[in-house]
């Protein structure tokens, strides 16, 4: 006991000051909206049609964007972790591109290539029938483009960090590539992949910027939370504190919740 | 059957050159010292890279020749690798792991399950089945990693350091149990090592591997017989010389003279145990002696009733005499003294 208190007191204190700093930095704007927000009203705005529609409808596209994140995301995590081949760092340079670029520009970028006459948009219309621009299926490809990286980074520094030669081990019994990936290299990166999947949802679920430029903002169709938050904020400003409110508490649930069930206590399966 | 390897690969700086073969139920031994190329050749072997050019050949099939643009990856040859630190996967029980390559290979789960209870068995594992892997001692990971390996019926076992990892104690008893398993192996096995006890208790063959060379090949009586370089000498504990011999003169690189029993002429090896080098502290008495060299003691190593003398010279040598004589003669580390050794001690074999 005596020991753990002497560790206590010779904390640095500037450390202490500044951390506190951004304790306070991230948690006074929350104080603000909490201390805002009409609580009388809350069940009024709540039961509203649009805003059930608007949660429902980022709830269901967040959850599909994490969906294929993991489905196309993984297995290119795999590939910059694992297999050494020609203009690798472009390709990883080229797949967290979005993650730095304004989502505007994602946007704009999503509109020109795959919108009604982009380069390849056209030929989707023509050809297929398909059009993304102002569908619902266009805000998961806004989403994608920019919360994928989120999990194809965290999956790729996970893997590359796991000792290779049980991975060796393994092949040498025998298992084939995807074999050992499957039973091998999967479970070990379990709390990561968790991690990214959480990384990557949260961010879909606050997308706005390559939502609002490539997909619209249609009621029902396109129009998610952020984008509802946003144009609430012009008309009812009471109705805007409220849907922040709710989008920080679906947040902050799901975040907490998988720290503790994932990450907490099996971080020490990841050191071998 | 046998499996035969003749390759080259170079790595950075780094060359490894060989060529050398295993007969199925024989134990080849690959003794040398650590950067030697010890773990590049079992990589090669088992196939997770690729050799630069040459061949390996199992069983008359082709596993890795350039030349002819194969290659069968690890996944796909019949080999065994006992992994040093034995890389035994852990979120998986002891029986998971044997099953893993069986069940990788599309065996049901109960006949897996079934074959790997069984192989635990054969290896002297009775329980401690479903125990993560590491719950398990070093000597009972040992022979989870022995039986996981020759679970998929290898043509070709690789043993890499199997004991390194293992205290003293368990070392003795796993060494054991490991020449009994061996024995009744019906593959080739490739067992590194840079400890010679493991290649005396367990292999037919040993082959000396130094700065990616073989260095010498043979059965551990012939290499210890007639060692070729200053690794085995030391390993073996004799004194090595090298030098030109012509007549009975043999000449060293430094210039030293040692007098031959017998006629002999070129480059030769020429070794000296050192239980024949007589320690004397004046060469002024006359003795039967042929050779009698200078050079001042830099240790004295004492096991029980005898010591080593190592002896700094025109002639490095080691000498190895009674402590008794050490207290009688009062000799000391720095004491300056004299090698007695009679010509027919000296043996000497054409490099």
């Amino acid at each position: 006991m005596t020991r753990q208190r002497l560790r206590q007191s010779s904390l640095p204190w500037p450390m202490l000051v500044l951390a506190g700093v951004t304790v306070a930095f991230f948690a006074l704007p929350f104080t603000g909206l909490v201390w805002r927000a009409p609580w009388s009203k809350v069940t009024d705005i709540l039961s509203e049609k649009s805003v059930g529609t608007a949660l429902w409808l980022s709830l269901e596209t967040s959850l599909i964007t994490a969906l294929i994140s993991c489905i196309f995301g993984i297995p290119l995590a795999w590939l910059l972790a694992r297999v050494n081949f020609p203009g690798r760092s472009f390709v990883r340079a080229l797949a967290t591109l979005s993650m730095v670029l304004p989502p505007v520009v994602g946007g704009v970028a999503l509109f020109f290539s795959f919108g009604r006459r982009g380069l390849f948009g056209q030929y989707l219309n023509d050809w297929f029938g398909i059009r993304l621009p102002f569908t619902t299926a266009g805000v998961v490809i806004a989403q994608c483009f920019v919360a994928m990286p989120f999990l194809v980074l965290t999956v790729e520094a996970a893997i590359r960090q796991l000792d290779s030669r049980y991975e060796d081990a393994a092949r040498t019994l025998g298992a084939s590539r995807l074999y050992v990936f499957r039973r091998i290299t999967l479970p070990s990166i379990k709390p990561a992949l968790v991690a990214g999947v959480a990384l990557a949802w949260a961010r879909a679920l606050g997308e706005f910027g390559a939502t609002i430029t490539f997909a619209g903002n249609l009621p029902g169709t396109t129009q998610t939370m952020p984008l509802a938050t946003y144009l609430a904020l012009e008309s009812d400003p009471e109705a805007a504190l409220i849907l922040s409110m709710l989008m920080i508490t679906v947040s902050f649930v799901v975040l907490v919740g998988l720290r503790d069930h994932w990450l907490g206590h099996q971080r020490n399966d990841l050191v071998s | 059957m046998t499996t035969h390897f003749n390759f080259s690969v170079t790595q950075g700086d780094f060359n490894l050159k060989i060529d050398a073969s295993v007969n199925d139920g024989e134990v080849l031994a690959v003794l040398g010292p650590n950067g030697s190329g010890k773990s590049t050749l079992l990589r090669m072997l088992s196939g997770l890279q690729q050799i630069g050019t040459g061949h390996i050949s199992s069983r008359n099939i082709l596993w890795d020749s350039p030349a002819d643009d194969i290659f069968v990856e690890a996944q796909q040859r019949r080999v065994g690798v006992v992994f040093q630190d034995y890389l035994l996967f852990k979120e998986l029980s002891a029986v998971e792991n044997v099953a893993f390559g069986l069940r990788a290979q599309g065996v049901n789960k109960a006949t897996a399950t079934e074959q790997a209870r069984a192989l635990l068995q054969q290896v002297g594992l009775s329980e401690h089945f479903h125990k993560k892997t590491p719950a398990l001692s070093g000597g009972q990971a040992q022979r989870v990693a022995l039986a996981r390996a020759l679970a998929i019926q290898p043509h070709l076992l690789l043993l890499d350091e199997p004991l390194a990892a293992l205290d003293v104690a368990t070392r003795q008893t796993v060494r054991r149990d490991l020449r009994r398993y061996l024995s009744s192996f019906q593959g080739a096995v490739v067992l590194v090592t840079h400890d010679p006890i493991d290649a005396y208790a367990l292999a037919d063959r040993v082959l000396i591997l130094e700065n990616g060379q073989v260095m010498q090949i043979g059965t551990l009586n012939e290499v210890t017989a007639h060692p070729r370089s200053r690794y085995v000498a030391d390993l073996v504990g004799t004194n090595l010389i090298t030098g030109h011999a012509s007549g009975v003169t043999l000449t060293t690189s430094m210039g030293v003279t040692v007098v031959l029993a017998d006629q002999a002429e070129g480059d030769v090896f020429a070794v000296i145990k050192p239980q024949a080098i007589t320690i004397v502290t004046s060469n002024e008495s006359f003795s039967s002696a042929r050779n009698t060299w200078p050079g001042v003691i830099t240790d004295i190593d004492r096991s029980a009733e005898r010591c080593r003398i190592t002896l700094h010279g025109p002639l490095p040598l080691v000498a190895e005499i009674t402590a008794a004589a050490v207290e009688s003669m009062a000799l000391r580390v720095g004491d300056e003294v004299f090698a007695v050794v009679k010509a027919t001690e000296v043996q000497v074999y054409s490099r």
